[in-house]
């Protein structure tokens, strides 16, 4: 007859395979979700150069009305100055002089402007060329980032095909109703059914052990569960 | 195992009435170690206090730190530890006294004040341990005990 202590020593080697197998599972699981938060993160990237790439946009535009500006105030200019030569009065061609040289500051204001222009398209040009090298490189790496994880996500399913056909074996040699009852607490407490007992407490929830139930469990005569979180508890043999 | 953050409580329904102790014992990041739950039968809030904290530099003890912040929501203990308060009770000053040749195993022992919402923890064991207290099993302490394998009863799930 199999003694209690190795039924659990088998339920301890079938944890360790268990937490493997979750290991993997959860690899399968997540992974995948980071490429996607990757993703994500790296549209939004893009979605600052479109921005940038707009601003370029609106700022030619603003160039543009602005030499429409000064082109219509140099053609009144213009016309002012040929008709200087009709005025008949002093006083008439001071005011003349006067409204020439009012639009011929406002012109010097506009051109203050258009270069100011210039220098912010210079500028937010620049700054899109150097965020579409950043993209080049940042998409680089998520390329080589999904590969890896698609490497990674392999792997673990090849692995997992392993543990679960040397989980077969180890399950049969496991007392059935033993399995059933480990196999519940397996799914109802996040994949750990059996733990450790370490420095007096349930390394599962961590609740303090009293002495006597330590006792109990090295005697090894029957199967203790600690009532707070119902794992089946073992001490290591040292 | 150098520092370790303790979070201490101990209740009192009725005061003086069923007590409870619950002390959390987390290393220096944070990551759970150790949780104590213990009924102390019928006693007063502040005893309670006292013997959460007893429990919990015993346990630093045995867990061979060498310092420890307690965190707990007595300000009396606060208080009487920091010597702002004088211990008057004569059933507190023993435990009081407890707690100083207690503390002399450890390098550092620093207790703070914390608001009771940051208090859950220990303060769920605390009224578990009270809660338990009523219920019948077959061996003391946090645990059931299977004599046959087959014996682990459906309504454990």
């Amino acid at each position: 007859m199999i003694s209690v202590k190795e039924e659990i020593n088998k339920l301890i080697d079938l944890q360790k395979l268990d937490s493997e197998i979750l290991s993997h599972k959860r690899i399968i699981e997540e992974k995948p979700k980071e490429i996607l938060a990757l993703e994500a993160a790296f549209e939004e990237k893009k979605s600052k150069l479109k921005d940038l790439e707009a601003q370029v946009k609106d700022l030619q535009v603003k160039h543009k009305g602005k030499e429409t500006e000064l082109s219509s105030k140099e053609e009144n200019i213009k016309k002012l100055q040929t008709q200087l030569y009709s005025l008949k009065t002093n006083k008439e061609y001071q005011a003349m002089l006067t409204e020439i040289a009012g639009h011929k500051a406002d012109c010097s204001v506009i051109e203050e402007d258009i270069l100011k222009i210039f220098e912010e398209v210079d500028n937010t040009n620049s700054q899109a060329r150097k965020e579409k090298e950043y993209l080049v490189e940042q998409e680089k790496q998520l390329n080589q980032e999904k590969a890896k994880v698609d490497q990674e996500v392999s792997d673990a399913n090849v692995q997992l095909n392993n543990l679960e056909e040397k989980r077969k074996t180890m399950a049969q040699a496991v007392d059935a109703q033993l399995l059933k009852n480990y196999e519940r607490i397996l799914e109802s407490r996040g994949g750990l059914a059996v733990a450790e007992v370490k420095n007096d407490s349930c390394q599962g929830c961590f609740m303090n052990m009293p002495p006597q139930v330590i006792n109990e469990i090295k005697l090894g005569k029957n199967i203790v569960v600690c009532e707070m979180c119902n794992r089946i508890l073992y001490i290591r043999e040292e | 195992m150098k520092l370790l953050n303790i979070f201490i409580d101990g209740a009192s329904r009725g005061n003086p009435g069923p007590a409870g102790i619950g002390v959390a014992i987390n290393d220096a990041e944070g990551k759970p170690l150790k949780k104590v739950r213990e009924y102390l039968g019928e006693t007063t809030n502040n005893i309670a206090e006292y013997r959460a904290l007893i429990c919990a530099l015993e346990n630093a003890r045995a867990l061979k730190a060498q310092e420890i912040n307690i965190n707990t929501d007595s300000a009396l203990l606060v208080n009487q530890l920091n010597k702002n308060y004088k211990v008057k009770s004569d059933n507190l000053k023993i435990l009081y006294n407890q707690v100083l040749d207690l503390i002399k195993n450890f390098q550092r022992v620093k207790v703070t004040h914390i608001e009771r919402e940051k208090n859950n923890e220990a303060d769920k064991l605390a009224n578990e341990a009270i809660d338990n207290s009523n219920n019948k099993r077959k061996a003391p302490g946090n645990v059931a005990v299977f004599e046959n394998k087959q014996d682990l009863p459906d309504s454990l799930f």
